[in-house]
């Protein structure tokens, strides 16, 4: 199944930015970003997103517990989520990838490379399926 | 204290020692008392049966006579007359019974006429009695009361002294009756005949006797024998009453009654041993317990003296001594804290203790923790932990069970070291912590700054500049759409470089207030006070963080008087540009207030928000390096969490203090103080600062005249 559309949710103007930059320049997404947790859980039965992209420190609601939230609903259970994030502990790392997180993604990443991450992070979750 | 209460013991033990003296030697002279009350009653009894038999041989002797002279008074006033044959066989019968007779004697009209024996009584014969007074006494006694009469000892007239019983005779009949005296019958006994010997009983002396006759009124009619003082010695006595006499006996033992029975130095000395034996062994005991309780004294101001808690428990696990150390550790009254109490029960007064509301929740489950440890020392296993006493303090438990089967506890006060290990490993989590948060907050402006560099080290992949390579390469360019394309490549371009620009400058600043940090930890953060208008300073922040609170929709005003201040001119602008980017930070809406003001000697600059507060207790958290109130995945704000760390440090650097009063909700205000520059600094600073200002116009004029000259040399060529 192709790609199409990520939920992106990062409280960094500049993250959010740059995120819609590379996807849009080097990838075919319909890619739907919020600021925060709260206002992505409220949008992401509209957006019906098949991936979502989130950031791990976010004011109000949490990454892992907006995609703890989303996963409660039906359709949602399996849906894959990938972490951006700048706590390089590899406990963090290690903590979601227990916890069944797609992949997770250091901050700095590389904006040209991002879109083609997620799309082998895709196929890659896909094949596991 | 120990010589105290080993004195007490010592007291105890010598009034033990007395007062089983005082018994023994009353025991003793109970029994002396009754052993010669004994003895006393035995010499009684011998004394008894003694004037016993000599009463029964008086009483005898005395019936015998009375019948005897009765016998011949008959014989002799009768008709027939007695001749002398009658009087030798009737004196010869009393004679064989009583060889202490010396002689019988009848004497009509009161002179002898016969006597038997004759032999050794004849000086007897023809005696007339009323020629002798003493002999004639008794005689008229026994006319007058009309009764024999026993009368002596009085001197014989055969020789020597006796008794003499005379019994008168009356011719017409017997005694009263008798119408005419006719005579007298006399039977002499020997002075040592009436009474014999006293017989020896055992271990009692022989009795001292004395005989007496008596009225019937109980008079003394006459001392017959022995000592008449006898009867004042309290003597055993006997009455007898025969041939119409009475006659009283009485008896003492030679040499009077015993003071004490033979046995009382005996029983004395036995009971002397007795009781030296006793007041030794209890005196030897003493000896002992004393040394034993000083023992056990030194060993409990030992033990008592340790820093750490001892305790002790039997085999059943109940308490025999525990220090105050315990009793403080636990909060157990030093009154619970007794020899006795089960350990199970001292955990339980140590819950009432601390469940009394003077514990938190958490440090309730510590003592739960101590309760489970009891059930683990009943159980005598030497378990050894750590447990954390109500008051905050750690002990460390440590038990054993000797061979007996006791349990000996010891409980360390391991605070010290606990805290020391606790502030250890904060610091090591603060600086995984710090060094996560540095990671995490450089990483953040470092992925905006590589993001965007990415895109413009790939410029043609921009959309905006494929499209104009597009219309660069049309047929016909279009040279309007050109232009625009080349514009809105520009300003992407240009957008782009603002946005690194601004993260450069975040990362920077990142980076300063690490330094500053490391600077102010090792102690190298200077300042370099000048004498500097405050109020300049602050009115310049406020200018230029003015747009910064308008895009969060915030007033950002200065209220400040002019203020000359002794402070370095970099450091105060770092100060109050923290605290004013705090408050934009942290203030959502409303007015953020910067005053400068003089207050004496000092200068007062404030920075008051209207935004979200600090809670009280959180005041002190906020000064401390890396720490924001929250810490949280989900906090609102980014920061290392040094800016007031440093700024503080700045403040004390000038001698001045940076404060904080804040509501929740309602706002802050972070005040601190400076000293104000004196007259004479300012007066120096003006005086520089005119010289600098001069040598700058100098300089100027320098340099316009050699611009001058250029232009003249340019013109002329």
């Amino acid at each position: 199944m192709q790609l199409k559309r990520i939920l992106h949710a990062d409280d960094d103007p500049d993250i959010r930015d740059i995120v819609q930059m590379s996807l849009d320049f080097f990838g075919d997404f319909e890619l739907t970003q919020f600021p925060d947790g709260a206002s992505a859980f409220a949008a992401f039965q509209d957006v019906k997103p098949q991936l979502l992209l989130l950031d791990y420190m976010m004011p109000g609601m949490t990454g892992p517990e907006l995609w703890q939230e989303i996963a409660k609903h039906d359709g949602y259970q399996k849906i894959p989520a990938i972490f951006l994030t700048a706590k390089a502990e590899s406990s963090v790392s290690e903590v979601l990838m227990l916890k069944g997180a797609a992949a997770v993604i250091l901050k700095p990443f590389s904006p040209d490379a991002l879109a083609d991450e997620i799309n082998k992070i895709w196929e890659s979750w896909n094949a596991r399926r | 204290m120990i010589r105290k209460f080993a004195r007490n013991i010592s007291h105890s033990y010598v009034t033990f020692a007395v007062a089983v003296s005082v018994i023994c030697l009353s025991v003793g002279f109970v029994l002396i008392q009754r052993d010669n009350a004994y003895y006393v009653k035995g010499q009684r009894a011998a004394a008894g049966a003694e004037i016993r038999r000599t009463a029964n041989e008086l009483r005898e002797k005395l019936f015998g006579m009375g019948l005897v002279a009765e016998r011949l008074g008959t014989l002799a006033s009768s008709a027939e007359g007695v001749s002398r044959d009658d009087l030798e066989q009737i004196a010869n019968q009393l004679l064989q019974h009583h060889g202490e007779v010396i002689s019988v004697a009848i004497a009509p009209d009161l002179v002898v006429t016969h006597v038997s024996p004759l032999k050794g009584n004849e000086r007897v014969l023809g005696t007339k009695y009323w020629q002798i007074p003493s002999q004639f006494a008794g005689i008229a006694r026994a006319f007058r009361s009309q009764a024999p009469v026993f009368v002596g000892p009085i001197t014989l007239v055969q020789g020597g002294k006796g008794y003499i019983l005379r019994y008168p005779v009356f011719k017409a009949g017997k005694y009263a009756k008798a119408g005419k005296f006719w005579g007298v019958v006399s039977i002499v006994v020997s002075e040592r005949g009436l009474v014999s010997a006293p017989v020896t009983d055992g271990a009692f002396m022989p009795a001292r006797l004395a005989l007496r006759e008596v009225r019937a009124d109980g008079t003394v009619q006459q001392n017959l024998f022995g000592d008449p003082a006898i009867f004042r010695e309290n003597p055993v006595t006997e009455h007898v009453s025969v041939v119409g006499g009475h006659w009283q006996i009485a008896a003492v033992p030679v040499g009077g009654w015993a003071a004490s029975s033979p046995n009382s130095p005996w029983i004395a000395a036995a009971v002397g041993l007795v009781t030296l034996l006793l007041a030794s062994a209890i005196l030897i005991i003493r000896h002992y317990a004393v040394k034993s309780h000083e023992t056990f004294n030194v060993l409990s101001h030992a033990i008592e003296s340790l820093e750490e808690g001892f305790l002790l428990f039997d085999r059943d696990n109940k308490l025999l001594m525990a220090n105050s150390r315990v009793a403080e550790y636990y909060r157990i009254p030093a009154d619970k804290l007794v020899p006795g109490l089960p350990y199970d029960e001292m955990v339980r007064h140590a819950i009432r203790r601390q469940s009394a509301g003077e514990v938190v929740e958490g440090q309730a489950t510590e003592v739960l923790t101590s309760d489970a440890e009891a059930e683990r020392m009943a159980e005598a296993e030497a378990a050894d932990g750590v447990q954390q006493l109500v008051d905050g303090r750690w002990l460390k438990t440590s038990n054993a069970v000797t061979p007996e089967g006791y349990t000996v506890g010891v409980r360390f006060d391991i605070s010290a070291q606990k805290s020391a290990q606790l502030a250890a490993e904060a610091a090591t989590r603060q600086q995984s912590e710090f060094l996560s948060t540095v990671s995490h907050e450089l990483r953040t402006p470092l992925t905006a700054i590589a993001g965007r560099a990415a895109f413009l080290a790939k410029t043609h992949n921009l959309p905006v500049s494929k499209k104009l390579m597009a219309a660069i390469q049309k047929d016909a360019p279009d040279m309007a759409e050109i232009a625009q394309l080349a514009q809105d490549q520009f300003d992407g371009i240009s957008g782009q470089g603002q946005r690194i620009i601004a993260a450069s400058d975040l990362l920077l600043s990142l980076v300063n207030d690490l330094l500053d940090w490391a600077k102010a930890e090792g102690s190298e953060l200077k300042v370099t006070p000048e004498v500097i208008l405050a109020n300049d300073v602050a009115v310049n922040i406020v200018d230029e963080m003015k747009f910064q609170a308008q895009a969060k929709g915030l007033s950002l005003i200065c209220m400040c008087a002019p203020a000359r201040v002794m402070a370095d001119p970099a450091r105060l602008r770092q100060v109050i540009y923290n605290l004013v980017g705090n408050a934009i930070k942290f203030t959502p809406k409303g007015t953020i207030t910067v005053t400068v003001r003089n207050k004496g000697q000092r200068v007062i600059i404030g920075v008051e928000d209207t935004g979200v507060g600090i809670a009280q207790e959180n005041i002190d958290m906020i000064f401390e390096r890396f720490k924001q109130v929250d810490g949280s995945d989900t906090r609102s704000f980014g920061g290392f969490g040094l800016g007031l760390t440093i700024a503080r440090k700045i403040v004390e650097l000038h001698g001045g203090r940076l404060t904080v009063t804040s509501k929740v909700g309602e706002g802050s205000r972070f005040e601190f103080d400076l000293p104000k520059a004196s007259a004479a600094a300012s007066a120096a600073a003006a005086k520089a600062a005119a010289k600098a200002e001069k040598a700058a116009k100098d300089a100027a004029a320098l340099e316009q005249h050699r611009s001058d000259e250029t232009s003249l040399q340019s013109a002329a060529s």
